[in-house]
């Protein structure tokens, strides 16, 4: 839910962005074609945006239409700036998600459907680390992410540890922390299970 | 009872001759009588010639007779001060005395009275009591004249008839003393002058001297009759012995007759012819006279014992310790007689050392075994008799070496040559050369008195080594005195019976029993020499007996073979006493068993040579040379003493100190070795080892990446997006690390992902039914199936019922205006027309279908495959369920509802927008 709400808020800082842009272009040619450079970055989260609204139900398709109009315009921008750089290539490709998985066992194939989400996942992925990271950065009083931040998002949040990077100290087994009562009622089953 | 007995004994001896025949007969055996019957035809004889002599010898029997009577007296006094428990004799003799003035009358009464009643008896015994003081007026009386004689012997036998005969009871003993009298007249003569003359001299001697004239009475009747005396030496001791307590003048008298008619008693036996007697009475003689020496030597010392308590008490001291010393063998038979000599001041007596050797073995194991017992003096210790045990052998040896020196020899010395010849070629002959040159000079050179200062300093020197030498010494008598009487009894029976030849092969093998043992003992003297080379004497200290342990277990190793193989049982035997009674224990004490008994046999050496040099000394009654020939072999034994202890000391010192560094080196030795053969045992080599652990510290700090680190996303696109969001947060643009390490996180979570995304589909597809585990509890669906076939079936049967009710409705052509019937009527044609119909469209359908199978077939096989790949909810469902039918085997295929499922278990997807949206899909 907090989720949809954040998505609703940066589609309405997109359209003021857009307001502005479209102004500035009317405005002057050289100088323009500068906060064009900056625009596509801007305009990438619109055209998630707008897949999103697009995959939703049949009420939100009405205000879909209704944005509709802002959106190709846009769109139509975005493919004059792709022309000068590659930047909006995507991270993770289908071709390098299926050498993946063929990786982890040949006999699996995944599906179209749900090779699409797990690109989505990993967005979200990136996206999640970076905005925490960046949190931990502003709480240390430094300008910048560094590795040990990014380490610690993941060993919290996700349970990972990656080794080769950042301080070369060998990191003891973490043991889980297992309260008393849990032992004792693991204790119990054993005895069940032998008696029975 | 046996003072009483001896009293009457010495009572009927002064008596008239027939008078106590016929008494003795008539109390003893009944088989005695005819004894009696030969008896009184020789005393007659005797009577007449007595009668003659008393006459003409009137004045000088009285004289004696008033010297003998002062004699009696102070031996009256002495027997009162010594013991209390005799008034009756001393009661007694007073009335003897009285009596005693009265000489011949008693005697003529007695022989009047023999046929009266018992009253006559008690007067005899009256007169008996007083005869005593008559008997030594009558013995004087017959040595001063010739004819006397005649009378000592008619007297004299009829009192030793009377003696044997109350003493001893057998009936055949008296016969021989009967027959004996007779052929002792010629012998008797012929010993006259010599003993007249000793006589003369002992008479006016001491009491002590008394003995000492009895024993050179037995010298000289010895020297008389060597054959004889040999056998008949016993008995004339325990005799002595017997008599000597009471009244020792007396027995001096009474002495040489019993000696002289025990020499009857041998001839007589010849005489007789009587086989059967002559055997008992030899056997009988050979096994009293076994008892009678040690009954001797007791006897003989315990009347020294008594003699000595009359003198004043030091003395008395003096002979009780010399005694003592003397059966416990600390002291010789020559040192015990020339003590006694200085104590008593007595004469010499060499008879004496030879008897005491001859008799002191069997006495001291009598006394050590309790069968004799003499009052005052302890029975000897155990070691005394072990020693004399082994050297029993050795003497004979060193017997051998001295008759082949230089050395005058009588008659007996021939002969003891001509035993040992043969025995002397296996004799070692440096050991004589040395000891036959050394003794001669200094027997000329040194005077008395510095041989009695040497012997006593070495006395104190050396007590320990005296003891095995005495021993021996005192048992080299043994041994010759067996082998002279052995030649006496065979001259007895060769004189009696040439024909018998088994008693003397039993003698003859004794004999050659005694030179097997010589010989044996022969090959024993080499071994013994070496190790007194190397040992040491038996008294040395702890610390040089354990050097010499050591040394000995490596020296003395071949030693002990020789004596094994050579030595008889007997030998070994000793050699085990002398084992048991040293230290029980293993080879190294038998090591010093040699060593003990090499030093021990070289004073035998000498000590016997010293005793086989008395013998000579004594017969040519030469009495310096033994006492010179002790001293030289004592100095000898000092110096090879004080040789041995330095050798041993100070070998013992340096074979100490090797042992002791042996055993430094050893302990290091062990030391190295227990560490080395650990690491060996270990399979480590220490120094590989050190090489290694070197060599691991070197390349702690190195280490080389083996794969090249691949980046999963697109870097340049990673970074634009991560700077994006950065500059939204006002921070500066992070390194490249930053960048790899969220793309290996990435690839690390999609391959998580992917994992139980394969999981969850291999379920998915996975048969259930095909589980062995999978057991159907309720087949609803079959009961379902049934119960449709039930209704089925049914439905069938009830439309061919109307259908065959219609058909006969159809065929019957009865004319009946029924509506109804008109109605079915109309039904069945319609039916009929419908079966047609349908029968004519399955025709078409088949020949259609023949025409165009095989592409039907494949139109089929793509609809199936589009279907799956359609996006389509249907298509979906069509898809699983074609899946598995087909494509199981080989790939497993991830659609939306693996994923779906996936997230639903995820706690991070479980409440997220991205799984709402998948919803909607």
């Amino acid at each position: 839910m907090s989720d949809l709400f954040t998505t609703f808020d940066s589609n309405g800082v997109a359209e003021h962005h857009l307001h502005h842009n479209h102004n500035s272009t009317s405005s002057a040619s050289g100088l323009l074609h500068d906060p064009p450079m900056a625009s596509p970055s801007q305009h990438s989260p619109m055209t998630n945006n707008s897949n999103s609204s697009s995959q939703n139900g049949g009420p939100v398709s009405g205000l879909g239409t209704g944005t509709g109009p802002i959106s190709g315009g846009s769109k139509s921008s975005n493919h004059t700036s792709s022309a000068a750089g590659s930047e909006n290539t995507p991270m993770l490709t289908k071709p390098r998600l299926t050498e993946l998985v063929r990786e982890v066992d040949t006999t699996t194939q995944l599906d179209e459907d749900v090779e699409e989400l797990l690109l989505q996942i990993i967005d979200d992925f990136v996206e999640d680390t970076v905005k925490s990271t960046s949190a931990f950065a502003k709480h240390r009083k430094s300008n910048k992410i560094e590795v040990r931040d990014v380490q610690l998002h993941f060993e919290r949040k996700y349970n990972m540890w990656i080794p080769g990077f950042g301080t070369d100290e060998l990191r003891p087994y973490k043991r889980a922390a297992v309260t008393e009562a849990h032992k004792q009622r693991l204790a119990l089953i054993r005895k069940t299970i032998k008696k029975y | 009872m046996n003072t009483s007995q001896t009293a009457a004994g010495n009572r009927i001896t002064f008596t008239s001759q027939p008078l106590p025949n016929g008494t003795i007969s008539i109390a003893g055996n009944p088989g005695a009588v005819i004894s009696t019957a030969q008896l009184p035809n020789t005393t007659t004889i005797k009577t007449i010639q007595a009668g003659i002599g008393g006459q003409h010898q009137g004045l000088q029997q009285v004289h004696h007779v008033q010297q003998q009577q002062q004699s009696q007296q102070q031996q009256q006094q002495q027997q009162q001060t010594q013991s209390a428990g005799q008034p009756l004799l001393n009661s007694m003799l007073p009335a003897g005395v009285v009596v005693g003035m009265r000489q011949q009358a008693p005697s003529q009464q007695q022989q009047k009275n023999v046929p009266t009643n018992p009253l006559s008896r008690v007067v005899i015994n009256s007169h008996m009591a007083g005869v005593r003081p008559q008997s030594p007026s009558i013995t004087l009386s017959t040595l001063n004249t010739g004819q006397t004689p005649a009378l000592l012997v008619k007297t004299d036998n009829g009192f030793q008839l009377l003696r044997v005969g109350t003493t001893t009871g057998p009936p055949t003993v008296t016969q021989t003393i009967t027959n004996t009298s007779n052929n002792s007249n010629t012998t008797s003569t012929t010993n006259h002058p010599t003993t007249t003359q000793i006589r003369l001299q002992t008479v006016p001697a001491a009491a002590s001297m008394t003995n000492t004239t009895a024993t050179s009475n037995i010298i000289v009747n010895s020297v008389a009759s060597s054959g004889y005396a040999n056998s008949s030496q016993p008995p004339h001791l325990t005799q002595l012995n017997a008599q000597a307590p009471q009244l020792p003048q007396i027995t001096q008298i009474q002495t040489i007759p019993a000696q002289q008619s025990q020499q009857q008693q041998v001839n007589n036996v010849s005489s007789a012819g009587g086989t059967a007697t002559a055997v008992s009475s030899t056997t009988a003689a050979t096994t009293t006279q076994q008892g009678n020496t040690k009954e001797k030597c007791r006897k003989f010392l315990a009347n020294l014992i008594e003699l000595s308590t009359r003198e004043p008490k030091p003395v008395e001291k003096n002979v009780r310790t010399l005694i003592q010393e003397l059966v416990n063998a600390n002291v010789e038979p020559e040192e015990f007689c020339d003590r006694l000599e200085r104590l008593l001041n007595a004469s010499p007596q060499p008879c004496l050392i030879g008897f005491l050797k001859k008799s002191l073995p069997l006495l001291r194991q009598a006394l050590y075994t309790k069968e004799l017992v003499i009052e005052g003096i302890k029975p000897p210790p155990q070691h005394v008799l072990g020693l004399a045990g082994l050297s029993q052998q050795l003497p004979k040896i060193q017997a051998q070496i001295r008759p082949i020196g230089p050395s005058q020899t009588t008659t007996i010395g021939q002969t003891q040559v001509r035993m040992i010849t043969p025995n002397a070629l296996g004799t070692p002959r440096p050991t004589i050369g040395h000891t036959t040159i050394s003794k001669q000079p200094p027997n000329i050179r040194l005077p008395t008195a510095p041989r009695l200062v040497n012997t006593g300093g070495i006395r104190t020197q050396i007590p320990s080594l005296q003891v095995p030498g005495q021993a021996n010494i005192v048992q080299i008598r043994g041994p010759q005195h067996a082998q002279l009487q052995r030649t006496g009894s065979v001259q007895i029976r060769a004189t009696t019976r040439p024909p018998n030849s088994v008693p003397t092969a039993n003698k003859l093998t004794a004999v050659k029993v005694g030179q097997t043992q010589i010989k044996a003992i022969t090959p024993s003297l080499h071994p013994p020499s070496l190790a007194a080379i190397s040992g040491g004497p038996p008294p040395t200290p702890t610390l040089s007996v354990l050097s010499t342990l050591n040394s000995a277990s490596t020296t003395t190793l071949p030693i002990p073979s020789l004596p094994t193989v050579h030595l008889p049982p007997e030998a070994l035997r000793a050699r085990e006493q002398m084992q048991n009674s040293l230290n029980h224990n293993s080879n190294h004490f038998d090591a010093k068993l040699v060593e003990i008994k090499a030093p021990s046999l070289h004073p035998p050496h000498m000590e016997r040579i010293n005793a086989s040099l008395t013998p000579i000394g004594a017969k040519t009654m030469a009495r310096p040379p033994p006492a010179i020939n002790k001293a030289i072999g004592k100095k000898k034994r000092d110096a090879m003493e004080m040789d041995a202890k330095l050798n041993t000391s100070s070998g013992g010192a340096a074979s100490a100190a090797n042992s002791f560094f042996q055993q430094s080196s050893m302990s290091s030795m062990y030391g190295d070795d227990d560490i080395n053969d650990v690491a060996a045992m270990g399979g480590v080599n220490l120094a590989e080892e050190s090489q290694r652990i070197l060599g691991c510290t070197e390349n702690i700090g190195t280490q080389i990446r083996s794969c090249k680190d691949e980046v999963f996303l697109n870097l340049p696109s990673l970074q634009a997006r991560i700077r994006a969001i950065t500059s939204e947060a006002g921070l500066d643009e992070p390194s490249q690390d930053v960048a790899v390490l969220i793309s290996h996180a990435c690839q690390e979570r999609l391959k998580n992902i992917v994992e139980k995304l394969a999981v969850i589909a291999e379920h998915r597809i996975d048969v259930i039914k095909l589980d062995p585990r999978y057991e159907p509890a309720k087949d609803v669906r079959g009961q379902i199936k049934f119960l449709e076939e039930l209704d089925k079936a049914e439905q069938k049967r009830h439309e061919e019922l109307e259908r065959e009710m219609l058909l006969r409705a159809a065929k019957s052509r009865s004319r009946v205006e029924d509506p109804e019937q008109a109605k079915m009527k109309a039904r069945a044609k319609e039916m009929q027309r419908a079966e047609m119909e349908e029968l004519r469209q399955r025709d078409a359908n088949l020949t259609a279908l023949q025409a165009i199978g095989p592409r039907k077939k494949l139109k089929l096989d793509g609809e199936t495959v589009s279907s799956g790949a359609g996006s389509s909810g249907g298509g979906v469902l069509s898809s699983s369920g074609s899946a598995p039918t087909t494509l199981r085997p080989r790939i497993k295929r991830v659609n939306l509802r693996d994923m779906l499922f996936y997230m639903e278990q995820e706690r991070e997807f479980c409440r997220s927008s991205m799984l709402f949206k998948t919803y909607l899909k």
